[in-house]
């Protein structure tokens, strides 16, 4: 009885995450009715807890459940789910995708459908992640780039120094090559950090890994008979409300006649795997 | 997916601008932006510089952009609201068509006007029995407006 009032909850709410406030309080009165769980030997009821938690924002104690649950059975999907999601939200990015992974694997084992909703929150993760690592790599080239011109003006002050010392009269002529020089290597240094910068800026995913109507990266390709590659749900949604025809070729299309391209997946799959920053979401 | 696109097509846009074309948006709504279109040489519009907007909708790219000239035009297919009859912006969109591709079906529309689908029947007849009188007319409000 109890189970069956969260199932539909939960997917009441998949369906309106627009109502938060109201929605947040239902999660708390749910939560409050499950905090004793009477029969601690279902994995089941422990990630329904988790669940509530991680609405409430409760990442601890979400964790702690999918913890449990996963402790009664390894295999459970949505303890790796909701596991990963709360680490997402502890910025514990390596964890969430190694737990979003395993939810990914295992239900794809169990033949259970998630829809488009672990990938996402896989997506989310490792995009967090680059993220992360990105800014500390900026941090480090900034660090990098003035410490070397540090580096290069005590070494112009030292060598004016030197000259003025041992020849005790350093003609102009020498002090101003010594400028010169270090001015020239300055400036190379700084140049190379911002060609490193302009490089950033320019990043862009190739066009033909990207669908022919929403100009993104394709999550799910697959051809027309006139040999155009689309996102499935793009066209799909082109030969719903647009017509019947390749938007590119304007021959005749159905639906039945797209066939999914599984090499140009695997192209994108490891593009995304070598260039995490295109991970959309 | 329409925000997206359009900031997509924007980048495009400004990276490969087509031929005597310019667009973008107008303030920060991505979805309304202006656009200008150079008169082709080979056409009464020489010299002249047109104004247009572009509108897209919210389900865009399934649905075509608005389009229409700000600036006045004598034209058979463009009328004095400035509404342009032009297949790919009505019953011939296709979501892989981009606001450049549109930008240069007018450019085309203005060096080969289609007089047997008119939106301005009058122009369309002078344009068929008396191309110089069209050309003429067409060359004055040109000057008239567009410069």
């Amino acid at each position: 009885m109890a189970l069956l009032r969260i199932q539909s909850v939960t997917s009441r709410s998949r369906v309106r995450r627009a109502n938060h406030s109201a929605t947040l309080h239902k999660w708390s009165v749910l939560s409050s009715f499950l905090i004793e769980i009477k029969n601690p030997n279902t994995a089941l009821f422990f990630t329904n807890r988790a669940l509530c938690h991680l609405k409430l924002r409760q990442w601890d104690k979400a964790l702690q459940d999918c913890q449990r649950a996963l402790d009664i059975d390894r295999s459970w999907v949505k303890g790796h789910f909701f596991m990963g999601q709360a680490f997402v939200e502890q910025a514990m990015y390596d964890e969430a995708i190694t737990s979003l992974k395993r939810a990914h694997d295992l239900a794809k084992e169990q033949k259970l459908n998630f829809g488009d909703d672990i990938t996402s929150a896989l997506r989310i993760a490792k995009k967090h992640r680059w993220n992360m690592i990105e800014g500390k790599r900026i941090q480090q080239e900034i660090a990098l780039q003035s410490y070397l011109n540090r580096l290069i003006k005590e070494d112009k002050e030292r060598q004016i120094e030197r000259l003025k010392k041992n020849e005790g009269m350093a003609t102009c002529e020498e002090i101003e090559n010594v400028c010169e020089n270090t001015d020239k290597c300055l400036m190379e240094v700084n140049g190379l950090f911002s060609q490193l910068d302009d490089r950033r800026k320019k990043r862009d995913v190739p066009d033909f890994l990207c669908g022919k109507i929403s100009f993104e990266i394709m999550r799910d390709p697959v051809i027309t008979p006139s040999g155009i590659t689309y996102d499935r749900k793009d066209i799909i949604e082109h030969l719903q409300r647009v017509g019947h025809f390749d938007p590119v070729t304007r021959t005749d299309l159905t639906q039945e006649q797209l066939i999914s391209n599984f090499s140009l997946k695997e192209v994108i799959d490891s593009y995304l795997e070598e260039n995490p920053w295109a991970e959309e979401f | 997916m329409a925000q997206k696109r359009i900031k997509k097509e924007l980048n495009d846009f400004g990276r490969d601008p087509p031929a005597n074309c310019s667009a973008g948006p107008v303030g920060d709504d991505l979805f309304h932006w202006q656009a200008t279109i150079m008169g082709p040489t080979d056409s009464p519009y020489y010299r002249g510089v047109f104004f247009l907007t572009i509108n897209f909708p919210t389900d865009y790219p399934f649905k075509p952009p608005k389009v229409a000239f700000t600036t006045r035009i004598y034209h058979p297919n463009i009328n004095s609201n400035g509404s342009i009859c032009l297949d790919i912006l009505r019953g011939q969109w296709s979501p892989a068509l981009t606001i450049s591709k549109v930008l240069l079906s007018i450019c085309s529309l203005l060096t080969d006007p289609n007089p047997d689908d008119p939106l301005v029947p009058e122009i369309a007849r002078m344009y068929k029995t008396d191309r110089d009188k069209y050309y003429k007319v067409a060359k004055e409000w040109t000057e008239k407006y567009a410069q």
